[in-house]
């Protein structure tokens, strides 16, 4: 691939000029399979599919609801391209209010479910609204270390947030946070009524290892991570909003520290499970928690609960990573 | 087009309906759910004004949106068993002009990418997908999906080591078992 315009990477460049079905140094079965999936005939009919399209535009047919916010973030000014970064948070926040809605037997809880669904409506002031109630919740010194998580800030008040700092803020120039939501609101699959993970492997770990000195270390960490963060309030309609919200945040701060501190990572995994256990984000949190046992040496153990973990889950967006760290004992 | 540049829907339709279909395939929407999908794509591009010059190039701008179609998909689809998705893609691809032996060929192969493809994260599979299949530049897929561009390399030489290793297990398999113990090997 050329790349004239930045010449800060030419190194890069040069690693990537070469297109790999067109790279003689690629082995030939690459090259062949690049081949076949850039020639295959597909056969799309597209003056079928322009009529169909035309005949939608023409009846106000509704956006689907993965663009609906999203839409409505791009009509209050947002960039429309830069407004995709920011549908894994409206996809989380609305398919767990789905999940309190039809799973939840609080009361309360239940009655979270419309304040979601409005957020998918296509009005923008649902959007750019921030939550009230979020607001009352103290911000938290362990994960206000992250100035984008400053738990007074609510979810909503974020999405209006230029979508590139919120994918950067939390974890550096990867996208790394924006990834993260997406790949925890990719566990809403995963949490079928009849797949769901049932029991907590990590949080199984850590009563298992009670006596363990790291396990003792999380108690003790866990009940701070606890403190710093206001228990949400139990009879609003934004209870499942802050505690999503700090459900995301424990998860991201996890995600950011999981090289840099594995085992603050776990503890937040470990954490996190113990005050939310079997949300949509379980699996997500979890597989966090393995990465974080196989940087910090515990392989063995982190094997032995990885492996029926990813028999359960072995096509989530994130097996793939964590099967070769558990076979190559390194995250990457 | 209008001559500052502009498409609209209709005419992104026109031009991209083929691309954007190709990159949900890669993504991983079956293909009998192909044209709900692409349907979506380009009435999100049509509420948001169709495509304004920018960084991003058309063909990028729509897949930076049917990214988020795919990645949503997908998400709803996982009901279904992961084999029974990739034997409905083997069972379609093909093209009806070849000779069988050749059209068998094609189908192990297009079989053996999906699978591959599926061994890299949504992250890296958009980035190689668009670079390798699509030939986008690095450049523009790191406008359209809002990443720097130190990024966007940064997945694709990640990317392509992963499909490297994953392409290799697939091919040397002696006969079809489930993806999941192909993959097991992919990680050793």
């Amino acid at each position: 691939m050329k790349n004239p315009q930045t010449p800060d990477t030419v190194s890069n460049a040069t690693a990537t000029d070469t297109p790999m079905w067109n790279d003689p140094s690629e082995p030939a079965y690459v090259r062949e399979l690049l081949h076949a999936g850039r020639t295959e005939p597909l056969g799309y009919d597209v003056a079928q599919g322009l009529a169909r399209h035309l005949a939608n535009v023409q009846a106000g047919a509704p956006l689907p609801d993965w663009a609906q916010a999203a839409a409505s973030a791009a009509g209050a000014g947002s960039s429309a391209w830069l407004s995709w970064l920011v549908l894994p948070v409206v996809a989380a926040t609305a398919a767990t209010g789905l999940w309190f809605a039809t799973h939840a037997k609080h009361p309360a809880v239940v009655q979270s479910a419309p304040v979601v669904v409005a957020v998918a409506a296509p009005q923008p002031s649902a959007v750019a609204a921030p939550a009230p109630a979020v607001a009352d919740v103290p911000a938290a010194p362990a994960i206000a270390t992250t100035p984008a998580h400053s738990a007074a800030s609510g979810l909503f008040a974020k999405q209006n947030r230029p979508a590139h700092k919120l994918a950067r803020s939390a974890d550096g120039p990867d996208s790394a946070s924006a990834k993260q939501l997406d790949t925890t609101a990719g566990s809403k699959a995963n949490m079928d009524a009849t797949d769901r993970l049932m029991s907590a492997p990590i949080a199984s770990h850590s009563v298992d290892h009670a006596s363990a000195p790291v396990a003792a270390e999380t108690k003790t960490a866990a009940h701070e991570e606890t403190s710093a963060v206001a228990a949400p309030a139990q009879k609003t309609g934004t209870v499942s909003e802050s505690r999503l919200e700090r459900e995301m945040q424990m998860l991201a701060v996890a995600q950011r520290v999981l090289s840099s501190d594995p085992e603050r990572a776990l503890r937040l995994a470990q954490q996190g499970e113990r005050e939310f256990p079997r949300t949509m984000f379980s699996a997500e949190r979890q597989q966090l928690g393995l990465l974080a046992m196989v940087k910090l040496g515990r392989i063995d153990e982190a094997r032995r609960i990885g492996a029926p973990f990813l028999a359960k889950y072995p096509n989530a967006p994130w097996s793939a990573r964590l099967r070769r760290a558990l076979a190559t004992g390194r995250a990457d | 087009m209008s001559n500052d540049g502009h498409l609209d829907s209709a005419e992104l339709f026109r031009r991209y309906a083929s691309f954007v279909a190709h990159f949900l395939v890669r993504m991983g929407v079956p293909r009998g759910d192909i044209d709900d999908v692409v349907q979506d794509v380009f009435l999100v591009a049509h509420r948001n004004g169709g495509y304004m010059p920018g960084p991003a190039k058309p063909t990028t701008y729509l897949a930076a949106i049917a990214f988020r179609a795919a990645t949503t998909h997908r998400r709803k689809g996982q009901t279904r068993s992961f084999v029974k998705a990739q034997d409905e893609v083997v069972e379609r691809a093909g093209d009806e002009r070849m000779s069988p032996e050749r059209d068998a060929e094609q189908k192990r192969q297009l079989a053996i990418l999906d699978r591959a493809l599926a061994a890299l994260d949504p992250d890296k599979r958009v980035v190689f997908v668009m670079a390798e299949l699509q030939g986008e530049t690095a450049v523009s897929i790191a406008a359209g999906l809002g990443i720097p561009v130190d990024t966007a390399y940064s997945r694709l030489r990640a990317a392509r080591q992963i499909f490297r290793e994953a392409a290799k297990a697939f091919m040397d398999e002696p006969s079809k078992k489930s993806p999941d113990s192909v993959q097991q090997r992919v990680g050793t």
